[in-house]
C-alpha cells in the first residue's frame, strides 16, 4: 500500500493521543481457541503492555512455548484478542465488530517460520500476484514492485516464470520474503527468519531489515532465538516468559541483567557469557559499572585489547555481583544427568542484584516451568476440585481404565437399546443415560461438543424444515399459507435425536480410551487371527498411528489457514476459506502432510519397527477382571430394561 | 569401547544416491568414499540441499545406495543390538509411546531385547538424559528440547555403536541445544561414535572432524582447526571460503589474531576463548 495513504492521526473518536506513532499493546490477553481440551485454559499471552517505536528493530526473545510467535501474530492481527487493544499510531487494529482495520491490515507484512513452505502457485510471478492482489495496484505498478523486491533479495528476473518446485530451499525462502516485501509493508514482522536458513542467506536478510527500518512510520519486529545475530541489530528487546512480558528495554539495558536471561531459560548471549567468564578469571577485562557490553566481534576485540589499567576495583559493584551469580547458575545448568526439573531450579542466580530484579515470575512458577503441564500431572487436579469431585473422579477413573473391549460391548448394548426407543419416555431415558454417563466420565464437554456440533445443527435444521408446511393456492404457484406444524417436526426430531445419543456415546468411548490401550485391545481381540498367519499387530498399530495423524492434520490446517489469511489480507472469519484461496491452502498443506508421512515412516524404520515383530513381550496384556464382567452385566441389564420399555 | 584402536565403524565405499525428480533422476549425493573410525565425533555441515541429510540416511541404511555399499564393522555383543540409531529434526513426529517411559521402550521392544533387561535399560537411559522424573508423563507435555532428549534416551537405550543426529537441534532454542549436545558428549566419552549433522556452526565445538558438503559432494574433510582457522600463508579459512559465517567465539578469535594476538590453543567455544585470553598475562 502507499505510505501516503496511511491513516493519519487526525481521525476523530480514537482514545489514543493523536500524535502517537508506532505500535502500542494495551493490556493484551489472548486465550487459546477451541483446540483446548476443556479445563480452564491457560492464557497464551497475559497482560502484555508495551510500545514499539517507529524506525526501530525490535527483537522478541523467549524459549519455545513462551508465546513469542503468538505475540507476533497478535501484532499482525492474526490472533483475535481476548482482552486489550493493539494500536498502530492513533488507530486500533481491531475496529468494533471484530473487524480488522483494513488499511492497517494491509500495511503489515508478516513472514512466517520456514516461509519456503508456503509457496503454492505454478509460477513465481503468480505467487507475487497473489500477495499483491489485495492492494489493487495497476499492472505497471505491480511489475515495478515485483522488480524492486526481486532486486532487494538479489534474485534474477527470469525466476518469475519458474515453478517453486524447481527452486532450492534457499531460493524459495528468498522468494517468499520477496513476495512480502513487494507489498511494501510499513511494518515488517518476521518469525525466526534465520532458522534453517542457508548460511549464505543471512547477509541479504539483514541488509533487507536495515532498509525496512527506515520505512516512514514503520519498523521491523523479529521473533528469534538467534541472539548473536539480532542483538547487535536490535534497538529494543522484549523478553517473554510463560506468555507474560518478563522485561523490555534496549539490548544494553537487558544485558546488564544477566540473571534475566537465565531465569527465563533463554540462555546467555555469547558476548555476555564471555564477559562473565573473563571477569571470573580475574583478567580485569570483564565489564565494569555502566559500561556497554560490546556485541560485535570487532567491538569485543577492541574492548579486550583496550586499556588494561581498568583493573577491577570495588567489589560492591552490583553488576559484578550479578555475574558471580551467573557463573554459579551456569555451572548448575551445565550439569548433565541431574533431574531435569531440579536443574531448571538451580538456574536462579544468587546475588542481591539478581533478587532485586527478579521478574514477575514467582519462584514457584519457575520451578514448575520446564514441563508446565508435568507438574499439574504429578499433582493431579487442583485441590479445590479434588475435594468436590472425589466420587465422580472414581467413576471417571473406572471409565478410563476399563478394558476397551468391555467398554465396547457395553457401548454396543446401549446403542442398540437406544435405537429401539420409539416413545418420548424412551427417548427421555436415553437422554438421561447418555447425560449421566457423560457427567460420570468427567470428560470436558467441549471435547464432545466439537465433533457433535455439525450433527446438532443438522438436527435443528432438519426439524425446522420438516415442520414448515406450505399450502399452495389451488391454481397458482404462489404459496397461500406458510405455517409451522409441530407434529412432523417432532417426528423428525425424535428420529434423529437418538442418533445424537449414539454419536455422543461413541465419542465418549473414543475420548476415554487412549490410543495405546485401543491398540492393545485390538491386538488382543484379534489375536486369534494370528493363528491363521494374519499379522494383527501391524494393523492395530496402523490404526493407532492414524489416530495420531488426525490431531497433527488439524494443527497443520490451523497453521496454513493463518498463513492464507495473512497473505490474502482477508477479513473472513478465521477458519473459512474463499474459493480462490483453496489452492493457497491446499498445496502447501498436502506437501507438508506428505513430508510428515515420510518422516513418520522413516522414524518407524529407524526405531526398529518391523511388520512382523520378533516378540512383543514388553506389552503387558490389559487385565480383564471382575470389574469388566460387572460392567458388561450392567450393560446387559440396561439393555434388557430398555428393550422391555420399547415393547 | 574396550580398546580405543582405530578400527573403523562405518565405511562408505563409492556410495552415491539419486532420486526420481521432474524430468529424470537427480543426483543427491555423488560417489563418496568415507571412513569413520570407531569412537569419532564427526560433524557434517552444508547448506540446504547439499546432501548432508541424504548422507545421514544412507549411513543409517534407511535409503538404499544407488551405487556402492555402506559397510558396518562387525560388532561384538548381543545380536539384537542395532548398529546405528538416528535422531531426526522434528521432535513431534518421533513420539511413539503414550508416556515418556513407553516411548523409550518402543525401540527396546522392537529390537527384541530380553524382557528381563528392558525395564532396567529404559530407566537407565531416562536417567542419563535427566528425564526420570517425567517417566509417566505424556510426551505431549514435554518441550521441544525435552522431546529430543527423550529421542536420545530411546536411542541410547538400545546401545548402538553409532548415533546420528540429523539436524536434531535445529528446532531447539539455545539452552535446549546445549543440553542435547551435552547428552551426545557424555555418550561420546563412553565410546559411542557420533555423527552430528547441522548447518549451524555453533554446534561444532565438540567435533573432532568436519566434513562439508556442497551440491552432493564433499568439499572439505579435516579437523576443526583447519576448518575454522586459515593455515599460515592463506587468506581466510575453509569455513569462510565456503560461505559459512563462523560462530561468535571463532569470529572474535579471528579478529584478535588479525590484530596480532596469539591464542593457544585455538578456541572453538566461548569457554575456550575465555581461557586462552585469560592466559595472556
Amino acid at each position: 500500500m502507499n505510505r501516503e495513504t496511511l491513516p493519519t492521526a487526525s481521525a476523530a473518536g480514537q482514545q489514543a493521543p493523536a500524535d502517537r506513532t508506532g505500535v502500542a499493546l494495551e493490556d493484551v490477553w489472548v486465550y487459546p481457541g477451541d483446540q483446548g481440551k476443556g479445563q480452564a485454559a491457560k492464557p497464551l499471552l497475559q497482560s502484555i503492555r508495551c510500545r514499539i517505536e517507529p524506525n526501530t528493530i525490535t527483537l522478541i526473545a523467549g524459549t519455545a512455548g513462551s508465546g513469542k510467535t503468538t505475540l507476533l501474530q497478535t501484532i499482525a492481527g492474526l490472533m483475535p484478542l481476548s482482552r486489550g487493544a493493539v494500536r498502530y499510531g492513533a488507530h486500533s487494529l481491531w475496529e468494533d465488530g471484530n473487524r480488522l482495520h483494513a488499511l492497517l491490515h494491509r500495511s503489515i507484512g508478516i513472514v512466517f517460520q520456514y516461509p519456503e513452505r508456503q509457496l503454492f502457485a505454478d509460477s513465481i510471478e503468480k505467487e507475487f500476484r497473489y500477495s499483491l492482489r489485495p492492494y489493487r495496484l495497476s499492472k505497471a505498478v505491480q511489475a515495478e514492485r515485483i522488480d524492486g523486491a526481486l532486486r532487494q533479495m538479489g534474485l534474477p528476473t527470469d525466476i518469475l516464470s519458474e515453478s517453486f518446485l524447481t527452486l532450492s530451499d534457499g531460493q524459495k525462502r528468498k522468494v517468499a520474503l520477496a513476495t512480502t516485501l513487494a507489498t511494501r509493508p510499513t511494518w515488517l514482522l518476521l518469525d525466526e527468519p534465520t532458522a534453517g536458513i542457508d548460511p549464505q542467506g543471512v547477509g541479504p536478510l539483514l541488509r533487507c531489515l536495515k532498509q525496512q527500518k527506515e520505512a516512514a512510520d514503520g519498523g521491523v519486529i523479529v521473533v528469534s532465538h538467534d541472539l548473536d545475530t539480532f542483538l547487535p541489530l536490535a534497538d529494543r528487546v522484549l523478553i517473554l516468559h510463560n506468555g507474560a512480558l518478563a522485561a523490555a528495554g534496549t539490548p544494553q539495558e537487558l544485558l546488564a541483567r544477566p540473571e534475566l536471561w537465565l531465569e527465563t531459560e533463554i540462555g546467555l548471549p555469547s558476548a555476555l557469557q564471555l564477559m562473565a567468564q573473563l571477569r571470573e578469571a580475574g583478567t580485569g577485562m570483564g565489564i565494569e559499572g555502566t559500561e556497554d557490553v560490546p556485541l560485535t566481534a570487532e567491538a569485543m576485540a577492541d574492548r579486550i585489547l583496550g586499556p588494561r589499567e581498568r583493573e577491577s576495583h570495588g567489589t560492591a559493584n552490583p553488576k559484578t555481583a550479578a555475574f558471580d551469580g551467573v557463573r554459579k547458575a551456569e555451572s548448575g545448568t551445565g550439569a548433565f544427568g541431574g533431574d531435569y526439573a531440579a536443574e531448571s531450579g538451580t538456574a536462579v542466580p544468587s546475588g542481591d542484584y539478581a533478587t532485586e530484579h527478579r521478574t514477575a515470575t514467582s519462584g514457584e512458577e519457575h520451578a514448575a516451568e520446564s514441563p508446565p503441564e508435568a507438574s499439574i500431572l504429578a499433582a493431579g487436579t487442583s485441590e479445590a476440585k479434588q475435594a468436590g469431585a472425589a466420587r465422580m473422579g472414581a467413576a471417571a477413573q473406572l471409565l478410563q481404565q476399563l478394558h476397551p473391549s468391555a467398554k465396547w460391548i457395553v457401548y454396543v448394548l446401549l446403542t442398540a437399546a437406544i435405537l429401539m426407543q420409539h416413545s418420548w419416555a424412551g427417548i427421555g431415558v436415553s437422554a438421561l443415560l447418555t447425560g449421566s454417563l457423560i457427567i460420570l466420565s468427567g470428560v470436558a464437554y467441549r471435547s464432545l461438543l466439537r465433533p457433535a456440533k455439525p450433527f446438532l445443527y443438522f438436527i435443528v435444521i432438519s426439524t425446522v424444515v420438516s415442520g414448515i408446511t406450505i399450502i399452495f393456492a389451488s391454481d397458482s404457484w404462489l404459496p397461500e399459507r406458510i405455517y409451522f406444524s409441530t407434529a412432523p417436526a417432532s417426528k423428525t426430531f425424535e428420529l434423529l435425536v437418538r442418533f445424537l445419543f449414539v454419536m455422543l456415546l461413541g465419542i465418549l468411548l473414543a475420548v476415554t480410551t487412549g490410543a495405546k490401550r485401543m491398540q492393545m485391545a485390538l491386538e488382543q481381540a484379534l489375536s486369534f487371527l494370528e493363528r491363521f498367519g494374519i499379522p494383527v499387530a501391524p494393523f492395530a498399530f496402523a490404526a493407532t498411528l492414524l489416530m495420531r495423524f488426525l490431531p497433527r492434520l488439524l494443527q497443520e490446517m490451523d497453521r496454513m489457514l493463518i498463513i492464507v489469511q495473512a497473505r490474502g489480507k482477508s477479513q473472513a472469519k478465521k477458519g473459512s476459506l474463499r474459493l480462490r484461496e483453496i489452492p493457497v491452502f491446499l498445496i502447501p498443506f498436502l506437501l507438508s502432510m506428505m513430508k510428515y508421512a515420510e518422516d513418520l515412516s522413516l522414524t518407524l524404520e529407524a526405531r526398529g519397527y518391523q511388520l512382523k515383530r520378533l516378540r512383543r513381550e514388553g506389552m503387558a496384556r490389559l487385565p480383564w477382571t471382575r470389574r469388566e464382567w460387572i460392567c458388561i452385566a450392567a450393560g446387559v441389564l440396561l439393555f434388557a430394561v430398555l428393550y422391555m420399555w420399547a415393547l | 569401547m574396550e580398546n580405543k584402536m582405530k578400527a573403523s565403524s562405518i565405511d562408505l565405499q563409492g556410495v552415491s544416491y539419486a532420486a526420481a525428480a521432474a524430468g529424470g533422476t537427480k543426483t543427491l549425493l555423488q560417489e563418496t568414499d568415507m571412513h569413520i573410525p570407531k569412537g569419532q565425533w564427526l560433524a557434517i555441515v552444508g547448506a540446504n540441499g547439499s546432501g548432508k541429510s541424504t548422507l545421514a540416511k544412507l549411513m543409517a541404511k534407511l535409503y538404499p545406495a544407488t551405487t556402492g555399499t555402506v559397510v558396518y564393522s562387525n560388532q561384538p555383543g548381543a545380536s539384537y543390538r542395532p548398529f546405528v540409531q538416528i535422531i531426526f529434526q522434528n521432535p513431534d513426529v518421533q513420539m511413539m509411546g503414550e508416556t515418556v517411559y513407553e516411548d523409550v521402550r518402543f525401540g527396546l521392544d522392537n529390537y527384541g531385547f530380553p524382557s528381563g533387561e528392558i525395564h532396567g535399560l529404559a530407566m537407565n537411559a531416562l536417567d542419563k538424559v535427566g528425564l526420570t522424573a517425567l517417566a509417566d508423563a505424556s510426551p505431549a507435555v514435554l518441550s521441544g528440547g525435552q522431546k529430543q532428549l527423550l529421542q536420545a534416551a530411546g536411542c541410547l537405550a538400545v546401545q548402538p555403536e553409532v548415533l546420528i543426529f540429523d539436524e536434531a537441534a535445529s528446532m531447539l532454542d539455545p539452552m535446549s541445544r546445549q543440553r542435547l549436545l551435552q547428552a551426545a558428549r557424555s555418550l561420546h566419552v563412553e565410546g559411542t561414535t557420533i555423527v552430528w549433522i547441522t548447518q549451524l556452526l555453533d554446534e561444532l565445538e565438540a567435533s573432532e572432524r568436519i566434513v562439508a558438503l556442497e551440491s552432493g559432494a564433499i568439499v572439505f574433510d579435516g579437523s576443526r582447526e583447519t576448518f575454522f582457522y586459515p593455515r599460515s600463508g592463506e587468506v581466510g579459512s575453509a569455513c569462510e571460503r565456503l560461505g559459512f559465517s563462523p560462530p561468535y567465539a571463532v569470529q572474535l578469535a579471528l579478529e584478535l589474531m588479525k590484530r596480532g594476538r596469539r591464542l593457544h590453543p585455538l578456541p572453538f567455544s566461548i569457554e575456550e576463548l575465555g581461557k586462552a585470553v585469560s592466559a595472556w598475562e
